[in-house]
């Protein structure tokens, strides 16, 4: 049970991941970024690829996993920024209508997903074994390595994340914008700038849990596609709420994990989109969706 | 030389002339009063100013500068616009509505002056300091919108109806504040109002505009006694 509770935990941290890059786009932007799915598969054969051309026979084991994830996440970081440039930056000039972000998006993400194809279509590619794969025992119960890294680099990395956007100048920006990108610029915010940060703070975010993704399913063109995960812990949470999206996806993946032993793993997906489809419709708001009551 | 040129400005959303050929001055240390029915084109003059909205022709000279052509540094440049509706930002605290008001301002000590100056100056807000200030009343968030507003301590302080939706006797009170920050804070405003009346006998000089052109100028006492201000403005018989 508390194993178990463990697991869905490990696999609702990488959803976080997921989750959390996703809501800081649609925070600012106001719109589902599905070209964040595009990001994670890139940045997983990114790791990959720096793996097997640069780090492989120089170091291993847990130096090899930072080196990849790091790799992964400046990757992203500069994808998502060139995603913001070519996909997003003249509907912003134009104050387009967020529908055409949205296509402009999905565009992008598959666009991403079959260049890799081109190139990596037929073959199958998978990381090499970072962490041991013995278990750590504790109280009789026996957790994984990975699992237990999983949480703790995901938990690191939400922190950091938290801090620089409520305890930072950059991270008050990114607020300011997100609420009004005209009253931010008579504050002297440069709101390009800020939404560029914004998606290299996303994109770093997807490469991360693009080697996690990588790490759990091995790596094929359309991994990205777990984006959706991402999506429906952003409902249950509130679309672009930061926090609520952390707790839609730990509890996604403590549901996933308790659903599968329950209805098993052929069910279990369906499940889990008529539980997202019952919060769209009951509360659009998702868990933390408290919106502060603006007087007149 | 003025501290505020603007001439012949014109200014169009796609087909709409928003406004024709704007012409105004606004001297340092004074207050300076734009009164118009609604849709006169306002906002839009203050906007333009602050780079929010572009201008099709024309020039705007401020200290016999042109402005910055991108709108996050015209703040710098010393010109502060406090925005139709307040816009204060309800998620945040009050405490962070003011730090936002000070983006530009890289000395740590001189902002946590400014904002101690403020929660002086503004009790209510430095006894909710960590409230959301969605949750202050539309007095309080005026005023809060004010008090970020000087954060920056600008030269120009552009106020888009201030007094909007307020109760009178809070009415009185913001106007009474516009006073003090000329006065005391020596700020130069130029001030946008519905309420012409108050606004008329606060100011030292008035512009008054209509569908996007100014039509009549003068001095505030002036215009208050203008016949054809009294009828169209003042609700005079
Ligand atoms: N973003 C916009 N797009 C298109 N037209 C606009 C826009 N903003 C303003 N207008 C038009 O420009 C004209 C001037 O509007 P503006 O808001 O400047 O008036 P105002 O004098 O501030 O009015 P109010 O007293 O109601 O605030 C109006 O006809 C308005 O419909
Ligand atoms: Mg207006």
């Amino acid at each position: 049970m508390l194993q178990n509770i463990f697991f869905g935990l490990s696999l609702g941290a990488v959803y976080s991941l997921v989750a959390v890059g996703f809501a800081l786009v649609f925070n600012i932007l106001k719109f589902s970024n599905f070209s964040h799915g595009g990001v994670m598969s890139f940045t997983a054969y990114a790791g990959y690829l720096a793996y097997i051309w640069i780090f492989d026979g120089r170091i291993s084991g847990s130096v090899m996993f930072l080196a990849v994830v790091l790799t992964a996440a400046v990757a992203g970081a500069i994808t998502a920024v060139g995603i913001e440039r070519v996909g997003f930056r003249r509907l912003r000039r134009n104050q387009a209508p967020v529908i055409y972000y949205f296509i402009s998006s999905i565009t992008l993400g598959i666009l991403l997903e079959n260049i890799i194809t081109i190139f990596a279509s037929s073959n199958f590619y998978s990381y090499p074994v970072f962490f041991s794969s013995k278990n750590i025992e504790i109280l009789g119960m026996s957790f994984s390595v990975a699992d237990f890294v999983t949480l703790l680099f995901s938990a690191a990395a939400l922190a950091i994340l938290l801090f620089v956007l409520y305890r930072t100048k950059l991270g008050l920006a990114v607020r300011t914008v997100s609420f009004d990108v005209n009253t931010a610029s008579l504050m002297g915010i440069d709101a390009d700038r800020v939404v560029m940060a914004t998606f290299a703070m996303s994109g770093a975010l997807g490469g991360i849990s693009g080697v996690f993704l990588g790490m759990n399913y091995s790596l094929y063109p359309q991994l990205g596609q777990l984006v959706v995960k991402g999506f429906i812990a952003s409902v249950i949470g509130g679309l672009g709420n930061i926090t609520g999206a952390v707790i839609g996806a730990l509890l996604l993946g403590i549901v996933e994990v308790a659903l599968i032993g329950m209805v098993g793993s052929g069910w279990m997906p369906a499940c889990v989109f008529v539980i997202m489809l019952v919060f769209l419709l009951v509360r659009p708001r998702g868990i933390a969706g408290v919106i502060v009551q603006e007087k007149a | 030389m003025s501290y505020l040129t603007v001439q012949d400005l014109h200014v169009s959303y796609g087909p709409v002339q928003a406004l024709r050929g704007v012409n105004l001055k606004v001297d340092e240390g004074s207050i300076v009063s734009i009164i118009g029915a609604n849709g006169a084109g306002k906002t839009t003059l203050l906007n333009t100013l602050s780079g929010i909205v572009k201008p099709k022709s024309g020039s705007i000279l401020f200290s016999g500068k042109p402005l910055p052509a991108k709108a996050c540094n015209i703040i710098r440049a010393g010109l502060a616009h406090i925005p139709e509706g307040r816009k204060i930002f309800p998620g945040f605290t009050i405490e962070e509505n003011l730090l936002a008001g000070a983006y530009i301002v890289h000395d740590k000590k001189l902002v946590e002056q400014r904002r101690d100056a403020m929660y002086a100056r503004f009790p209510i807000l430095a006894e909710r300091l960590q409230q959301q200030a969605g949750t202050l009343s539309g007095g309080e968030q005026q005023m809060l919108a004010i008090a970020r507003g000087l954060m920056s301590d600008p030269g120009l302080v552009l106020l888009d109806e201030p007094s909007l939706g307020l109760a009178p006797l809070v009415v009185k009170a913001v106007f009474e504040l516009i006073r003090e920050i000329r006065d005391k804070g020596g700020k130069t405003i130029l001030l946008v109002e519905q309420n012409a009346k108050k606004a008329l006998a606060l100011c030292d000089y008035a512009y008054v505009l209509e569908n996007g052109a100014i039509v009549l100028e003068g001095q505030g006492q002036e215009l208050l006694s203008n016949p054809a201000i009294r009828k169209a403005y003042l609700g005079a018989e």
